[in-house]
């Protein structure tokens, strides 16, 4: 009758619709904190790289980047980007910008760049929302949809500005995930294609792939072996093995290791096995118990020894290759600590402590386990998906806390689940106590005494206990988006390359010395000068400063890096000698004594040493320690105190005093005065010192005698 | 016929065969109860939400120890202002924690179900809420000790 009449089923649908809207504005909105408060920058140390790519990409076209040789980085080796880059999100910004263009809407690559992370945070709640519903409907989807908008795990990692191959590679993760179990639940060749390219973008954008790879297979081996082989299952998994091998090798970096490497190994067995349960199956069909119980044994036995030649003769010839050291840091936690500094010293691959897990996701940590117990109650073949994956994820985020971002939606989605089936049973009981009620009131004479006996002993939950048990899990849900908000905004939206912190007065004070120190360089120094810095840094002076560096994010060259952490770790001479060698213009080094900034490359200095002395043998962790302390007071080791590391830090920093109550030259870091204050230097001299001495730059002299032939120089390489 | 039969037969020839009888075990023939994953999945997430990775890998003690302004050594159970690290006794503690909160959501989810009378959802619904309360205020409390300003 009315003109906005819409009926029952349909109003559901539109709730729906204007809820998920919501989600997705909110999911986009409350990434934006950086830029509000800062400006829209780049952050961090990856996303450097990744723009500078995508810039390329933009400026020369797909060929070129393609092909693309940097001799920006890794002086004098240079790297072959085109072929050691997952190049799906330069690609996914290039393609946003280009279509921007299209529309004649003139952006900032830099801003499309930018906005990356929220948007496809945004697209990562929308199949959030798909994925939940195909395991248990849509309500619980709406939860799992607006837990995951605003989890501080996943925000982490998406905030704008951090333009990471995780912002995007989530997104096509969950896809993934998605279409599989949608393919294995129809066993329909299109859902299984579509499972095969949202796969073969994953591949395109994150190394994490990996990860996909094998928890597909064992997802299969679980419901093989717990007799749920269907040929549904058959169908998505053979297309989606194949298919996604196939495209999987299509990208550079991957190619012939999806076929090759043991990671990729797993997938293959499972694949060979279910062919195997379908001949079985097929034969059985055709022959008599006792003829086929002969066979099964044969063919059993067979395909196993085969298996197991294959895999042996595969590893002895090499055509099957190691783990790498990442993936063998998952299987083993301790293996990186022992054998690989490298792996062991970026702070994002320890372990998890309580403590992250549950800032990161707050009431999730206990709900996951009533999503488990829900799943478990009503086991289908998509509910198991969810729980492999929420059990295997939480093994992987206690060995590196930055897979608390692949745990983040697995948790999401589980305690939607649990939460939202509990919600249903409590809404459910104050419909049952309401017609009860209805039916007492309207036959109250009927009552008859064995009837109310009964009645009693199975009476459903009062309303009152009902709302009251539905509020509180309303405020729950309420302290978790103040808890997710106060932690995106304080913990989270610090771009990294612009530091904040709190003057006395409560006042926020601004450094900007890093990017007055990129600046500097590349206005003041020739275009071909080569920088030589800790590895950290790599990314960001290639991209800001336009300059060369010796080793960068990128830690493909452990023996490079372990060479310019001796440099850093020598007495001046010696590391003139290693600088001449590597034809070092200048040696960047992070200082943070004098403002407090407390991941300077002295607190970083130890695994410097660490990561020259597994390479140097002459480096050794100890000659830097004082009784096992690492000191730089008057009580560090004389080792220490002639490093070039700790004379480019405080070179002139015993005349500065930094504190009102304290001596000259107190580090505010390390809370000591320096141990030896009094100087020169000799084969350097400083160049550029920024505005709070964030940021020194030195200058390598040239020709200082001894040097001259560059073959005098020994360095002693260590297998 | 076993079609591995003529290569036991030719290494049985050279030694004795020993005099075994091997059995399928029996719970492997009734298949294991769900129920029992559930219960094994459910302990090691207690594990490995405790940051027991992270004590393997970094061997923190089991409490920690502080100094207090009158010079005292005072033990400390909580590794206070960081977040990326914790003492063992800590550790185990929240993980129990989320644990406990968990179990009190599951009794809620329970007591709704069908079976009960209304005395024991009433238990149920008590001990679910206090497991849930004591679990979520505690973490909270905890938290604050380790994060500086904590929604301030």
């Amino acid at each position: 009758m009315s003109l906005f009449y819409i009926p029952r089923r349909k109003q559901d649908i539109l709730l729906r619709i204007v809820i998920l809207s919501l989600i997705y504005v909110l999911a986009f909105c409350t990434r934006l904190f950086s830029v509000l408060r800062f400006e829209s920058v780049i952050h961090e140390f990856d996303p450097y790289f990744n723009f500078r790519s995508a810039k390329y990409l933009v400026d020369k076209g797909w060929y070129e980047f393609y092909n693309w040789f940097d001799d920006f980085s890794w002086y004098p080796l240079g790297r072959v980007v085109g072929g050691t880059v997952y190049p799906g999100i330069q690609i996914t910004a290039a393609v946003m910008y280009w279509a921007l263009r299209a529309l004649n809407l003139t952006v900032d690559l830099r801003n499309v760049c930018v906005l990356t992370s929220p948007f496809f945070a945004s697209n990562t709640a929308l199949t959030t929302y798909h994925f939940t519903k195909e395991i248990k409907g849509p309500s619980s989807a709406l939860i799992a949809a607006a837990f995951i908008g605003i989890v501080p795990g996943y925000i982490s990692r998406s905030v704008a500005g951090s333009f990471d191959n995780e912002g995007v590679a989530i997104f096509a993760l969950l896809a993934t995930f998605w279409l599989f179990v949608k393919s294995v639940r129809t066993g329909s060749l299109y859902w299984s294609v579509m499972a095969c390219l949202a796969y073969f973008y994953m591949v395109n954008a994150w190394g994490g792939y990996v990860f996909i790879i094998n928890l597909v297979p064992i997802y299969v081996l679980v419901l093989v072996v717990t007799g749920r082989f269907s040929s549904r299952l058959y169908v998505a998994y053979s297309t989606f093995y194949i298919l996604g091998t196939l495209l999987a090798m299509q990208v550079r970096f991957v190619s012939f290791l999806a076929v090759q490497s043991s990671e990729h190994m797993a997938s293959l067995a499972v694949f060979v096995l279910i062919q195997v349960v379908l001949f079985v199956n097929w034969v059985r069909s055709l022959l008599d118990e006792r003829l086929f119980s002969r066979l099964f044994s044969l063919i059993v036995s067979g395909a196993g020894i085969a298996g197991v030649a294959a895999l042996v003769i595969g590893s002895a010839t090499g055509l099957i290759a190691p783990w790498t050291g990442r993936f063998y840091t998952m299987l083993d936690p301790t293996y990186a600590k022992k054998h690989i500094p490298i792996i062991a010293s970026v702070s994002e691959h320890q372990p998890t402590t309580w403590a992250s897990f549950f800032f990161d996701l707050h009431i999730l940590t206990i709900l996951f386990p009533v999503g488990l117990y829900v799943c478990f109650r009503d086991l289908t073949e998509a509910s198991i998906f969810l729980i492999l994956y929420g059990m295997l994820s939480v093994y992987f985020s206690g060995v590196m806390v930055r897979l608390m971002l692949v745990l983040a939606p697995a948790a999401c989605m589980l305690s939607a689940i649990g939460i939202s089936s509990t919600l249903k049973q409590y809404m459910r009981a104050i419909k049952v106590s309401e017609r009860e009620r209805r039916r007492n009131i309207s036959t109250p004479s009927n009552k008859n005494k064995t009837n109310n006996v009964t009645n009693e002993n199975n009476r459903s939950i009062p309303a009152e206990i009902a709302y009251l048990m539905i509020a509180g899990i309303t405020f729950m849900f309420v302290f978790y988006t103040i808890h997710c908000t106060w932690v995106t905004s304080e913990a989270y939206s610090s771009p990294s390359i612009v530091l904040a912190a709190r003057g006395h007065q409560g006042q926020r004070i601004i450094f900007d010395d890093f990017r007055e120190a990129y600046y500097w360089l590349s206005e003041n120094t020739p275009e071909n000068a080569k920088v030589m810095s800790w590895w950290d840094y790599g990314y960001q002076i290639t991209a800001m400063a336009n300059r060369t560096v010796m080793v960068d994010n990128n830690t493909w060259n452990n023996t490079h890096i372990a060479t310019v952490g001796r440099a850093m770790a020598s007495n001046e001479a010696d590391a003139y000698k290693i600088m001449k060698f590597l034809d070092v213009d200048y040696v960047l080094v992070i200082f943070g004594g004098v403002t407090g900034y407390a991941s300077d490359d002295i607190n970083k200095f130890l695994w410097m040493v660490r990561i020259g002395g597994s390479v140097y043998p002459s480096i050794r962790e100890s000659d830097y320690l004082n009784n096992g302390n690492y000191r730089i007071d008057a009580g560090g080791s004389a080792t220490m105190l002639d490093s070039l590391m700790y004379k480019c830090s405080y070179y002139r920093f015993g005349e500065m005093k930094t504190d009102f109550n304290q001596p000259a030259g107190f580090d505010r870091v390390r809370h000591v005065e320096i141990g030896k204050k009094d100087f020169k230097l000799e084969y350097v001299e400083e160049a550029f010192t920024s505005e709070h001495f964030i940021v020194r730059i030195f200058k390598v002299k040239k020709d200082y005698g001894v040097h001259k032939n560059r073959a005098s120089v020994d360095l002693e390489w260590h297998h | 016929m076993d079609p591995l039969y003529p290569i036991f037969k030719a290494l049985f020839s050279v030694i004795h065969q020993p005099n075994l009888k091997l059995k399928v075990p029996t719970y492997l023939e009734r298949g294991i109860n769900i129920w029992i994953i559930f219960v094994a999945m459910y302990v090691s997430y207690f594990f490995i939400m405790s940051g027991i990775i992270y004590d393997i890998i970094n061997e923190p003690p089991s409490i920690g120890s502080t100094r207090d302004e009158k010079g005292r050594i005072r033990p400390q159970a909580i590794m206070e202002w960081r977040m990326n690290g914790q003492y063992m006794i800590e550790g185990f503690t929240a993980g129990f924690l989320f644990c406990l909160g968990g179990l009190g959501f599951i009794a809620l989810h329970v007591a709704a179900e069908q079976q009960w009378t209304l005395r024991n959802r009433y238990l149920l619904i008590g001990a679910g809420v206090a497991c849930i309360v004591v679990a979520y205020n505690v973490c909270i409390m905890f938290l604050k000790m380790k994060v500086g300003g904590y929604l301030q």
